[in-house]
């Protein structure tokens, strides 16, 4: 290493100590401005005042340490001597490193060379004096300090805090004034929220808030008191000296102002907004399950229900209202029990979520019941907590064994698992049949033909039985004797009204067209009688379906006669056309049962043609009717002010006369109702007419733009009206119209 | 010079000269007399000279000369390139400019506008020069060069205001770049639109709900971010109540809903319906109670406006149809409700055919709407005005009838709009046809300022009145100005006056007619001021250009010191005379 290098290292040295040190400073000034600041709030409320005094002390410290650690007077002769003393291998010559060359004796050379190799190797080892460490504690011990001071200071304790503003109405020298206006806002205890005093005469506050207005005035007055939105007042009462105050609970937005008295001369305030934050209502949500959840019977018969209840100030209670449905029809039950949650035990807070598991079988759930709840949460707030519940969520427990039960004795179980296939099915078996009917057996094809023909046939005694066919002679097993409920499936199914009056009903317009159908015909031929009697309790008729329909289906039974035929005689390429036929109707007739509606509309009463136009009418007489409508403007001061100000602002007015004060005064009246229910639009409007009509403040171009755009924001909008136009009429329109007439007439 | 002609532009009055100079004359003449020297006749001549002199001197004699020297005057905005060009093809003329134009080489600044009345010119270069100044300029036969357009609002038509409706101003901008216009009423912005560079006409719509006097801003943004802003004077005038007929074959649900429209705007109502053969409903609102079973001409002249069914006119007396006729050719308004087709041909027909669509789409302010119609389908003809079209259907409309209108709606069930709370869309349908067909009141005198706008102080204004008889007394805010007949047309009226300061102001006729306009300040609307400044002064020259060439002549004025010259001669050889 040569000489410059060791003084670079040197130096080097020295910007390491000098962060070190400035680190060092920074945080123990930084720390003792903090505690500083946080003191001075026991002492004086002035926010600059306290930072003045704050940063006064952070110089101080700041000066101090510099001086303390002889940062100002810093060079390269303290590190050579920190060197001497820390590192005895140096040989007390580390100052022969700052030296030049030049100026030293053989021997001092000779030194100086050992010196710089010994440096070398002990430059990475050197480490410097400091306190970072250290002092980063006693910042952070500062910063808690200052922050529990801070919070002992802030808003509890009753203001210490010098009244900001006064309020004076009249600038004349006389007038008694307010001095200072402090208002202190007590939330309701239940809202958590300390009470604060309002930096603004306009207050925004909970609901319910409790409100203290001190005011002190200049000298004393008589008949202090709030009016509240124009329509309310209450009195301050005296306390000492010029001092008075009033307390009041807030309910309503609104806006209020303040009025005294003093020699025979009322002061009004200006207005200030009274703006309600309503408490909200508890906010639910339950993420993990579907409204609607479907379990089966071998599922996990237990549901884990997880809501996220929230609320602005507090919950105080939450519970689960299930309802269990069991049975069905006629014969449903239901049981309602309120459940708590399991986690947590007690519902406080702003913000949780609560757990609870619903054990489907200890609420006695069977295949077939059903499971409805919601969740009823209740904010803290008193007397009346608000409350908001959830919708209602439905667990629904698989009745399987039900659909097992109705199906047809005859069938097997096995073979079968559901009741019947519908046609399309059929259809897709049939030709899945012949797709594989070169890879599968002879056997095996006639057998699954012959399967698909059974299917055919619980089909068309499905539909059979919607047309009264109570049995049915035809291929394959014979039914089983039915009882007589089961045998009128129509009942089971359908939902009768009416049926009495039903050989009334008008007849469907494309009957027509069904007389030409095959069965119409079969019918007359059969029962030639039939058109001369009147027949009632035929099975046939007693179904629910109108003669068009029946008709269809009894096509679609014949095709699906025809299809299971060729199935049972393993011929399924030939029963396919028949089945598609058979969907086909199937189709068209779910498609015209929609008649439905239009058939169950009302039957007027016929009318008695005889009777029309025959009204006595000698007691009608002419009838003169004499009205006059006021149709009085909406706001008309307020349309009068607006034509003031128009008035003022292109004449640049620098004053308001006192017929326009008059004015304003009315349409402030006007504007404080509706004030009353929008403060935020109106209140700045009806400010601004107060001081108007008093002629209190200068008048000021934009503030009269503003009022009447306000202004114009009162007026109805209304709907266009024909207007009567003048003109004068000249001698020479008269006589030119007269001539054009003659013209015509020529 | 074959027409010399002398004249005087004396410094006092002729008598005072006179009487002086011929006492003067009369005193030095018996003072010569008295010497009794010689050289008597030399002397009295000499004394006369003196004499002719002196008057010469104040009488400043004038002889009218043939034009020689024909001139150029320019005006701001001149275009130096073309007056170059026109000075080489006739380098003789003459330049003058005004007080405020920018210098041009062998310029004369004209010291006063008045100066204008002797000067012969014969080319204006730039903006051209107010309309009063055209009747400074004693002979005018020049041609005009003008300067190219400023850029700003060039044309501005502001139509008479209605409140509670939609209403437009339309006009021009002269644009360097893209520029955003935007309208600021008293309540805000109103409307905007953006404009291309160049002369771009615009529209923009506003929605006043008082009437009164208001300022609008026009204010605009070019694309370089400049703005400015120009104060818009608008009046909104006041509503005034028309005074209407129903005259009903049965009641109807139309009707009524009509009738509720027109009397919840404040308008007078009479409605006689039939209610059976004999009886009938009569209701008067904000109406006196009148009698309504007979049409006569003291009934229908009391009123603005007959709605009657087609049913009732059918069966309306000749007697009846020839006063309803002679009351409509008077200027009644008759919106006649056809209840059937084909409409019959009787004194109100519309001339149309019958056609089988009965349904129409309406385009109505944001909305389009279908409506039941009469099949009928107005022959396209020039004396029907459509109020209400579809495409090219007129539904609703009227033609002249003397000085009244017939009016008729072919749409209808439109009280559904009513009954659906689309109050806005029943007015739209029936406040235009009920405005358009109404009697249009008489007043006595209409007020008409002949200048364009912007009006500016201390400049002239001209106003016109139309009388229906009367001799007007014109009042400019309270001051009497004075009125004069034309000489051709009997009961049309000028007047002029001069704009106060800026601000609202009014003229007033003896009925209290008013005419309420606004002077603006001088930095106000200059391109408009430019743009109309232009145009009246290319419309003076298209219009002088067309008179006939008659020699021009100008008033030269003797020279003063030919006249002292005398004087000092005279006086020295009376002077000399005793010595000789």
């Amino acid at each position: 290493m040569s000489g410059e290098q060791a003084r670079y290292h040197l130096d080097k040295l020295k910007y390491r100590y000098l962060f070190l040190r400035w680190i060092e400073i920074a945080l123990i000034s930084s720390a003792l401005a903090l505690l500083a600041f946080a003191i001075l709030g026991f002492l004086s409320t002035d926010f600059l005042l306290r930072i003045f005094l704050s940063a006064l002390f952070a110089i101080g410290a700041i000066t101090s340490m510099i001086f303390y650690y002889g940062l100002h007077r810093l060079n390269n002769n303290f590190f050579t001597s920190y060197l001497n003393q820390h590192f005895p291998q140096m040989n007390e010559s580390a100052d022969l490193l700052l030296i030049d060359e030049n100026e030293l004796s053989s021997l001092q050379q000779l030194q100086k060379k050992k010196t710089l190799e010994r440096f070398d190797t002990i430059f990475p080892e050197i480490k410097l004096p400091h306190r970072v460490f250290r002092s980063l504690g006693v910042f952070t011990a500062c910063v808690v300090l200052s922050m529990a001071l801070s919070s002992l200071n802030f808003p509890g304790t009753k203001s210490l805090m010098q009244f900001p503003k006064e309020i004076r109405p009249d600038k004349s020298s006389g007038s008694v004034f307010i001095r200072s206006l402090s208002i202190t806002v007590s939330p309701p205890r239940y809202t958590n929220l300390k009470s604060f005093e309002s930096v603004d005469f306009n207050l925004v506050l909970p609901e319910g808030s409790l409100v203290q207005w001190l005011a002190q005035f200049s000298e004393q007055p008589s008949d202090v008191k709030i009016l509240f939105s124009g329509k309310d007042s209450a009195n301050f009462l005296f306390e000492k000296k010029s001092n008075y105050q009033l307390q009041k609970v807030i309910t309503e937005s609104g806006f209020y102002q303040l009025q005294w008295a003093d020699k025979n001369k009322t002061y009004r305030s200006d207005f200030y907004k009274i703006e309600m934050v309503k408490d909200q209502s508890p906010k639910i949500s339950i993420k993990n399950l579907d409204q609607f959840t479907r379990l089966k019977f071998t599922d996990k018969l237990t549901v884990e229900l997880k809501s996220d209840l929230s609320d602005d100030y507090g919950l105080s209670d939450a519970q689960i209202i299930a309802t269990v449905s069991k049975g069905s029809g006629e014969g449903v039950k239901f049981r309602e029990e309120k459940l708590r949650f399991s986690s947590p035990q007690k519902i406080s807070g702003n913000r949780l979520e609560a757990r609870r598991d619903l054990d489907l079988k200890k609420f006695g759930l069977e295949p077939g019941d059903e499971l409805y709840f919601y969740v009823e949460v209740f904010d803290n707030k008193v007397p009346v907590p608000n409350r908001s519940r959830t919708e209602t969520f439905f667990i629904a427990l698989q009745d399987t064994a039900r659909e097992i039960s109705s199906m047809d004795s005859g069938l097997g179980v096995d073979l079968m698992p559901e009741y019947f296939r519908s046609q399309r099915q059929i259809i897709i078996d049939t030709e899945k049949l012949l797709r594989g009917k070169k890879t599968i057996s002879q056997f095996q094809f006639n057998s699954t033909s012959n399967e698909l023909g059974y299917d055919q046939k619980v089909l068309r005694l499905r539909y059979g039985q919607f047309l009264g066919e109570e049995d049915e002679a035809g291929i394959g097993l014979a039914e089983s004797p039915q009882s007589e409920e089961e045998r009128d499936v129509t009942k089971q199914y359908g939902h009768q009204h009416d049926t009495k009056n039903e050989h009334n009903l008008v007849e469907q317009k494309n009957l027509k067209h069904d007389h030409a159908t095959e069965s119409k015909s079969d019918e007359e031929k059969e029962d030639p009688l039939k058109a001369f009697v009147h027949q009632h309790d035929n099975t046939e008729e007693a179904t629910f379906f109108i003669q068009s329909l029946k008709s269809k289906l009894k096509a679609a039974i014949t095709q699906m006669w025809e299809a299971e035929l060729y199935l049972r005689l393993y011929q399924p390429e030939k029963s396919l056309p028949y089945q598609y036929k058979a969907l086909n109707l199937l189709k068209e007739i779910s498609s015209d049962s929609r008649i439905f509606v239009h058939r169950s509309g009302f039957d007027p009463p016929p009318l008695k043609e005889d009777k029309r136009l025959t009204a006595d009418l000698s007691e009608i007489k002419t009838n003169t009717n004499l009205r006059k409508l006021d149709l009085e403007k909406e706001f008309p001061a307020i349309r009068e002010a607006l034509i003031v100000l128009e008035k003022m602002i292109v004449e640049n007015a620098s004053s308001v006369s006192s017929q326009s004060q008059k004015t304003f005064s009315k349409a402030g009246q006007e504007l404080s109702s509706l004030a009353i229910e929008q403060p935020v639009v109106y209140l700045k409007g009806l400010s601004l007419l107060k001081s108007l009509s008093e002629n209190q403040k200068k008048i000021d171009l934009n503030s009269l733009r503003g009022l009447q755009a306000i202004l114009l924001k009162v007026l109805p909008q209304q709907t266009s009206s024909p207007v009567r136009h003048q003109f004068a009429n000249h001698s020479l329109n008269q006589k030119f119209l007269q001539s054009l007439d003659q013209v015509k007439h020529e | 010079m074959s027409d010399f002609r002398m004249s005087f532009d004396p410094l006092f009055s002729w008598w005072v000269i006179f009487a002086v100079s011929a006492s003067a004359f009369a005193f030095f003449a018996w003072l010569e007399l008295k010497r009794k020297q010689t050289l008597f006749i030399p002397r009295v001549i000499a004394l006369i000279l003196i004499l002719i002199s002196l008057l010469a001197l104040l009488l400043r004699p004038s002889f009218k000369a043939e034009k020689k020297s024909e001139a150029i005057l320019l005006t701001l905005g001149f275009e130096k390139t073309k007056v170059d060009s026109l000075l080489r093809l006739e380098p003789q003329l003459k330049i003058f400019r005004l007080a405020d134009t920018e210098s041009y080489p062998h310029s004369e600044v004209l010291g006063s506008i008045q100066s204008l009345s002797d000067k012969s010119i014969k080319y204006i270069f730039g903006e051209g020069v107010a309309d009063y100044i055209f009747d400074l300029m004693g002979a005018r036969n020049f041609q005009f060069v003008p300067c190219r357009l400023p850029f700003g609002i060039v044309e501005l038509t502001v139509p008479k205001v209605f409140p509670k409706r939609k209403n437009s101003i339309s006009g021009s901008f002269n644009s360097s770049g893209s520029t955003k216009l935007k309208l600021v009423g008293p309540s805000g912005v109103e409307d905007s639109v953006r404009l291309n560079k160049g002369s771009t006409p615009f529209t923009l719509s506003f929605r006043p709900e008082q009437s009164g006097l208001f300022i609008y801003n026009l204010m605009y943004e070019d694309h370089l971010g400049n703005k400015s802003s120009e104060r818009l004077p608008i009046e909104v005038v006041e509503e005034h109540a028309l005074k209407i007929l129903f005259i009903q074959k049965f009641p109807s649900v139309e009707m009524r809903f009509l009738k509720n429209f027109l009397t919840g705007k404040g308008h007078a109502i009479a409605i006689r319906t039939q209610t059976s053969k004999n009886n009938f409903n009569e209701e008067f609102i904000n109406f006196p109670k009148t009698r309504l079973n007979q049409f006569t001409h003291e009934l229908l002249d009391s009123f603005d406006l007959l709605l009657i069914d087609s049913k009732t006119t059918d069966e309306l007396t000749e007697n009846e149809k020839s006063i309803l006729k002679k009351s409509v050719f008077d200027g009644l308004g008759l919106v006649v409700l056809q209840n059937s087709v084909p409409i019959k041909p009787d004194f109100y027909f519309i001339k149309g055919k019958n056609i089988s669509n009965d349904t129409v789409h309406l385009s109505m302010p944001g909305i389009q709407r279908t409506f039941s119609v009469l099949p009928v389908k107005v022959i396209e003809q020039p004396s029907v005005e459509s109020v209400i079209k579809s495409k090219d259907r007129v539904l609703a409309g009227y033609r002249f009838y003397g000085a009244g209108k017939i009016a008729f709606q072919f749409l209808q069930e439109t009280y559904r709009l009513e009954l659906e709370g689309n109050s806005n869309d029943y007015a739209f349908i029936w406040t235009p046809l009920i405005e358009k067909s109404s009697r249009k009141r008489n007043k006595k005198f209409e007020l008409k300022l002949i200048n364009p706008f912007p009006y500016y102080p201390n400049e002239s204004l001209k106003l016109s009145v139309l009388s229906s008889g009367e001799k007007p007394a014109i009042r400019s805010d309270d001051i009497k100005v004075p009125a004069s007949e034309d000489v051709l047309l009997d009961d049309y009226w000028k007047t002029k006056s001069w704009a106060g300061k800026s601000g609202w102001h009014r003229f007033t006729a003896n009925d209290s007619t008013t005419l309420n306009y606004f002077v603006s300040e001088p930095s106000e609307w200059k391109s408009l001021r430019i743009a109309s400044q232009v145009k009246n002064t290319l419309l003076a020259q298209s219009a002088l250009q067309t008179q006939s060439s008659v020699p021009q002549f100008e008033n030269e004025k003797i020279s003063p010191l030919i006249f002292y010259l005398t004087f000092i001669l005279a006086s020295g050889f009376l002077w000399l005379a005793p010595k000789i």
